[in-house]
């Protein structure tokens, strides 16, 4: 399947485990004009050895390590695409994901962005996640913002800007407010076009402190980018309208993912 | 309580935060507070922020209005005024209430340096924009 170029985003920090099936199944889209950007954010496992397998299919751009969303940015910087996609080092897409969002940005031109939801599964080592799952009295957490979600026209980053490298967490949120504060013209698609894995690496060690400090940092930030815009007033409304979210929906182990 | 009752704080008056229900950190000087439940936020910089950290951590009104006269050399009319009409607004948006107790002595993080600064009576800003990013429920699977 031809079409537009796509560029990519992978950022990975130690991800050897799942890296090779998250590139497999962008790789496995058939979209035939793919430029697939990774960026090493410093990695110390064998992280490089897998990207090299891919060599002559992706562009690897390595970086000391400085967190998701400066790798992010990176990644923005260095693609060539007039259309951007994210995946994660650790998630995978579903194969008809591109062609479906493509379609949604060509149905109306005015579309900057398409939105799927994406599911949340678990496989692999089902006792020792489980183990961490039944430990964790999970909080409140965002309402599903994953930047792979997302099929974006690169001009809406021109506009609201990159990823906010000053928050090492929830910088996929913060994203989303900006996106959604923007006025930018987005379309969601309910139908699960993407997978988050969740697995032991990446549920922290004091998951629910770092939660709450995730929505304090992103409060800090949404307030602070508003000031240097200069459009805080001391009381802001809520905004108006349907609030378009990449959505995590969750199922439960054993089922297909 | 209203914030348009007048609160009268006593010297022994102490409060406390709901840490299951209220997120909070005070971020280069401005502390910002979030009402899970609501899904409402908050911030307050300068005095507001002194004075959040210190009921936070269990320090009476006494205390506090001693340590912010001292720190900003305005005399206690003008400050039992404007320290108690702030606290009415905090305790009317639920993010403090009055401990009969010894205070619920609680920790805040702090990042950042505060700047020292002239004095301003604290104001509590509320913003409630971000309400349906605060899912109240984890978005994760559920283990049986």
């Amino acid at each position: 399947m031809s079409g537009p170029l796509v560029s990519v985003i992978l950022p990975v920090f130690n991800g050897e485990r799942f890296l090779a099936h998250a590139l497999n199944s962008v790789f496995a889209q058939g979209h035939d004009d793919l430029d697939v950007v990774a960026v090493d954010d410093g990695s110390t496992d064998g992280t490089a050895a897998v990207l090299a397998r891919y060599q002559g299919r992706i562009r690897v751009i390595a970086q000391e390590n400085a967190g998701p969303a400066a790798a992010r940015n990176t990644g923005l910087a260095h693609a060539r695409g007039d259309i951007l996609a994210f995946i994660d080092a650790d998630d995978l897409w579903h194969p008809r994901k591109l062609e479906t969002q493509l379609k949604e940005l060509a149905a109306a031109p005015d579309t900057e962005v398409s939105i799927c939801h994406v599911l949340n599964f678990w496989n692999g080592d089902p006792g020792e996640e489980i183990d961490v799952l039944r430990a964790r009295d999970y909080e409140i957490l965002n309402e599903g913002a994953v930047v792979q979600a997302v099929l974006v026209r690169r001009e809406v980053f021109d506009r609201i800007g990159g990823f906010d490298p000053r928050l090492r967490f929830g910088e996929d949120t913060e994203f989303y407010v900006r996106l959604e504060q923007s006025g930018i013209k987005k379309r969601m698609l309910e139908q699960v076009l993407g997978y988050r894995r969740i697995h032991a690496a990446n549920m922290t060690a004091d998951w629910p402190v770092s939660k709450r400090e995730i929505l304090v940092d992103l409060c800090k930030s949404v307030l602070d980018r508003r000031r240097s815009n200069g459009t805080v007033a001391s009381v802001d409304r809520s905004s108006k309208g349907q609030v378009a979210t990449g959505l995590q929906s969750s199922r439960k182990p054993g089922g297909s993912g | 309580m209203s914030p348009d009752t007048p609160l009268e704080l006593t010297p022994n008056m102490r409060f406390s935060i709901d840490r299951e229900a209220i997120a909070t950190k005070v971020i280069d000087g401005e502390a910002i507070i979030i009402n899970l439940a609501s899904g409402l936020y908050y911030s307050t910089d300068g005095v507001g922020a002194v004075v959040w950290e210190r009921l936070a951590v269990g320090q009476s009104a006494a205390e506090i209005l001693a340590a912010l006269g001292e720190t900003f050399g305005v005399g206690r009319d003008q400050l039992d005024g404007d320290v108690a009409s702030f606290v009415s607004s905090l305790l009317a948006e639920g993010l403090v209430s009055q401990d009969d107790g010894e205070g619920g002595a609680t920790d805040i993080a702090v990042d950042g340096e505060r700047a020292a600064g002239t004095y301003a009576a604290p104001v509590l800003d509320r913003y409630d924009d971000l309400a349906h990013f605060f899912a109240l429920d984890p978005p994760l699977p559920q283990v049986e």
